[in-house]
């Protein structure tokens, strides 16, 4: 096993991949009496389009997760049953990119373990059991349609998306869940849950040599899938011309995303997380509490507490949401563009501003390194390079301003950008 | 290890060196009355965010970084018959920062700013900030709507109290009463809460306990008080009938919230077979509700019970199509009836209590969880030791958990009606 120390922070990850291809990281933690554990597989909602064996595939919108629901359904038998008795807690999420597994236990961890691994790595599926999930899916999918800022922020990413994976929600919609079939699912299953395209993840209460001599018996006892070559087909075409979006939901005021593609390339491995964090810094320098300009928005009674905006980078995409409630929305999204037009000429004079900036964010890692869900969560295994909170803490310490000027130049000559208005009725 | 600040507040510490950051918990509490509510919110809004010293939000976000981040929250609570304006902050410890670093001082000296030296002009809040913050409240207050599983408990809970506003009406206020504040008014309401109300410190991670003991002796407005006294535990008044009400939305999915008294709380004999019961009925994945509505009907994403042992309550929830309201609202019905006749399997009651073991065991990884825990002991009087709490699980037996089911009493329904869907 591959050992690497993280001195300053008295914390230490494993890391083997196993002969049929399986990632495995443990990140042991003194003390804590609960172990979580995170199966992630590099399959997410924009992977409907690939060649198989040079064959072009189209899948239904919606198949990734659709997929995530069906792994819990055994021939007679729910997978919670099995966590059910050992009382641990589990679940599941699909995102635009990955699928992850999960559970936390503080009790029988060999037994979930191997729960884990045996139910995403032995599928069951059958017509009938397709057929009567697509009822729970519509009502997921209406209960997030329900949802006004759900609405909002999904809208925006397919206007800044517009014909492509990403213009459907995670889900899909009632329409395409419904065309989903059994040939669907199999062929979804066959092409992506495979030991090499998946990671797991351990942190907690462990010993990482008995972990991992249980995880490679229990792989020893499953055959490892033929090869295939699967090519993805993300196809993502330009931005249109800037338009505002409007729609009418029932909302108490309106609210108002302002979406920032990036266009500009993202390196990989550690190189991309240290983009990510430059990014986050530079928005946190013009639309956190701390900045001026977020100050003046927020006296001129323009936005309020429910101002929030997020960045996103995942594999072959990477965006940023602006949101807000207001009742000024044209003024606030003129006020908005005219702040981030204005990055480049200032970034570079905010080195006391950087340096706060560069606190606060070392100070939110300490506290993460406290929570084994804020530690299995911000890891992504599929990143070329094992990166953990411990490793992007040093990146942020050695982090200089003139890295996050570099950064946000690069991101913002090239961003395409996109407003949606959610209305009342 | 407890110490008496002065009479009427007191500072419990919970060592422990497993966590890289510490905890302080500061509860103003008295009891819950609805004419408070309105300006409590709004005075821990007002706490929060500026001071004499920090007189712009902007001063206070950036003190909190030079603080490495620190968490600082000011928030309302209640623990049943008990209203609580709660001060909290979570932060790294020394250890991980550059040397010479003495957090803890900066983080007393900082909650002793944000709660004596408000940003005040006279005896009252600064108006324009006093204004501005009214007025977000009242904002936010309008938006709960939008959030239709929250909308929906309000309304369930004003049902299920009816006529009690003390109970009924939300923590925060209507937006009615939150404009209706005047900023003169709530300096003088301040003032109570600072020298009236009961104040009990909760301090947990690796922390100099002696330092904290004398930073808390300096706050000079936590002077001696004669707390009221006072009963916690929420008992309902009789209703004949069961209330009902519906409103209508343009939506894609209808939301149905049913509410029973389960009049059994913490500490009772029946506590332990209640969770259980609960646990049973739609408080797990593995629940009937859970199983049945949604896994074999296929009538619902979201469907779960929600038990509260402060107010001897349990109430369900889940979204649904409009045309399956009267099948759910049956099938919810049939659940009841199923525990009640004990038809469920040992498999399932027993996993049910090694989960239940499995999240008391958990719990001690989570600093927050540990020090929300020694609290509500704290306040109800009552407390087990983790095996005693864990046999107490065990012993649980199904006739028990038939007795806490037949307790169920329904007493609200409120259905949120999307028609198309």
């Amino acid at each position: 096993m591959e050992l690497i120390d993280y001195p300053n922070y008295n914390e230490k990850l494993f890391v083997q991949t196993l002969s049929n291809g399986l990632t495995v990281y443990l990140q042991p933690k003194a003390g804590f009496n609960k172990t979580t554990a995170v199966l992630g597989v590099n399959y997410g909602s924009i992977d409907s389009q690939f060649l198989l064996n040079g064959e072009k595939v189209i899948q239904p919108a919606g198949i990734a997760h659709f997929l995530e629901h069906k792994m819990f359904d055994k021939k007679d038998y729910d997978v919670f049953e099995l966590f059910n008795k050992t009382g641990a807690r589990s679940n599941a999420f699909t995102s635009f990119t990955k699928t992850n597994y999960l559970f936390s236990t503080a009790e029988s961890f060999k037994d979930n373990l191997d729960i884990l691994l045996d139910f995403v790595q032995i599928p069951y599926f059958t017509q009938e059991k397709v057929e009567r999930e697509k009822g729970i899916i519509d009502q997921e999918i209406n209960m997030y349609k329900n949802d006004p800022d759900n609405q909002a922020y999904f809208e925006t990413i397919a206007s800044l998306y517009p014909n492509s994976v990403l213009s459907e929600d995670i889900a899909g919609d009632v329409a395409s869940v419904g065309k989903i079939t059994l040939a669907d699912v199999e062929l979804a299953y066959k092409t992506f849950y495979r030991p090499e395209n998946m990671s797991l993840f351990i942190t907690g209460k462990l010993d990482p040599s008995e972990t991992l001599r249980w995880i490679e018996d229990n792989q020893a006892g499953k055959q490892v899938p033929k090869p295939v070559r699967v090519k993805r087909l993300v196809e993502l075409p330009s931005t249109g011309d800037e338009t505002i979006q409007q729609s009418k939901m029932d909302v108490s005021r309106p609210k108002v995303t302002l979406g920032l593609r990036g266009n500009d390339q993202v390196p990989t491995g550690r190189e991309g997380l240290k983009y990510e964090i430059a990014l986050s810094v530079m928005f946190d320098l013009f639309l956190s509490e701390n900045s001026v300009e977020y100050d003046k928005l927020y006296h001129d009674e323009i936005i309020d507490d429910s101002f929030s905006w997020e960045f996103e980078n995942e594999r072959g995409f990477h965006f940023a949401v602006i949101s807000c409630d207001t009742a000024k929305p044209r003024e606030l999204i003129k006020r908005l563009k005219q702040i981030i037009a204005d990055i480049p000429e200032k970034i570079d004079s905010l080195s006391d501003e950087f340096q706060l900036q560069k606190n606060e964010l070392f100070g939110n890692y300490i506290e993460m390194m406290d929570s084994e869900e804020a530690i299995s969560g911000q890891f992504d295994g599929f990143i070329g390079e094992p990166v953990t909170i411990y490793d992007e803490v040093e990146i942020l310490k050695s982090m200089t301003l003139a890295d996050v000027s570099a950064i946000a130049n690069d991101f913002l000559s090239r961003v395409t950008v996109q407003e949606v208005l959610i209305q009342n009725r | 290890m407890k110490y008496e600040i002065a009479k009427g507040v007191s500072l419990t510490t919970i060592p422990t060196t497993k966590f890289k950051n510490s905890k302080i918990l500061i509860n103003f509490t008295f009891p819950a009355q609805h004419e408070n509510y309105a300006k409590l919110a709004l005075l821990a809004e007002l706490l929060e965010n500026c001071s004499a010293k920090y007189n712009s939000e902007l001063l206070v976000s950036r003190q909190l970084s030079r603080m490495y981040g620190a968490s600082f929250g000011v928030t309302v609570l209640r623990y049943g018959n008990q209203h609580t304006l709660q001060v909290s902050i979570t932060f790294p410890s020394d250890k991980y920062l550059p040397a010479k670093s003495q957090l803890t001082s900066e983080v007393l000296n900082f909650l002793q700013e944000m709660i004596e030296d408000p940003f005040v002009d006279g005896q009252q809040f600064d108006q324009a900030y006093f204004r501005i913050h009214q007025s977000n409240m009242i904002n936010y207050l309008d938006s709960i709507q939008d959030n239709k599983g929250f909308f929906s408990t309000l309304q369930l809970q004003q049902l299920y109290y009816a006529n009690d506003p003390d109970h009924g009406n939300f923590l925060m206020g209507t937006p009615q009463e939150m404009s209706h504040i005047d900023s003169k008014s709530l300096f003088n309401f301040y003032h109570q809460v600072l020298f009236q109300a009961k104040i009990s410190i909760l301090i947990g991670g690796d922390l100099d306990e002696k330092l904290v003991a004398d930073g808390f002796q300096h706050f000079q407005s936590f002077s001696d008080r004669i707390p009221q006294v006072y009963e916690l535990k929420v008992k309902p008044r009789p209703v004949d009938d069961v209330q009902r009400a519906a409103k209508d939305i343009e939506g894609s999915q209808s939301v149905l919230s049913i509410a029973y008294e389960l009049p059994i709380y913490f500490g009772d004999d029946e506590y332990f077979p209640a969770v259980i019961f609960n646990q049973l009925f739609g408080g797990s994945s593995r629940s009937l509700l859970f199983t049945n509505v949604r896994e074999k009907h296929s009538l619902a994403y979201d469907i779960h019970s929600s038990y509260n042992s402060l107010v001897g309550m349990d109430t369900v929830q889940a979204g649904i199509d409009y045309a399956n309201e009267d099948q759910v609202t049956e099938m919810v019905a049939d659940q009841l009836t199923q525990l009640i006749d004990g038809q469920y399997s040992d498999e399932l009651l027993d996993g049910v209590k090694q989960a239940l073991v499995n999240q008391h065991r958990s719990e001690v990884d989570h600093l927050g969880s540990l020090i929300e825990k020694q609290y509500i002991q704290q306040i109800m009087g009552f407390s087990l030791s983790d095996s005693q709490w864990e046999d107490k699980v065990e012993a649980v037996t199904r006739k028990q958990i038939s007795e806490v089911a037949k307790r169920m009493s329904l007493r609200a329904i409120f259905q949120l009606n999307s028609r198309g869907h």
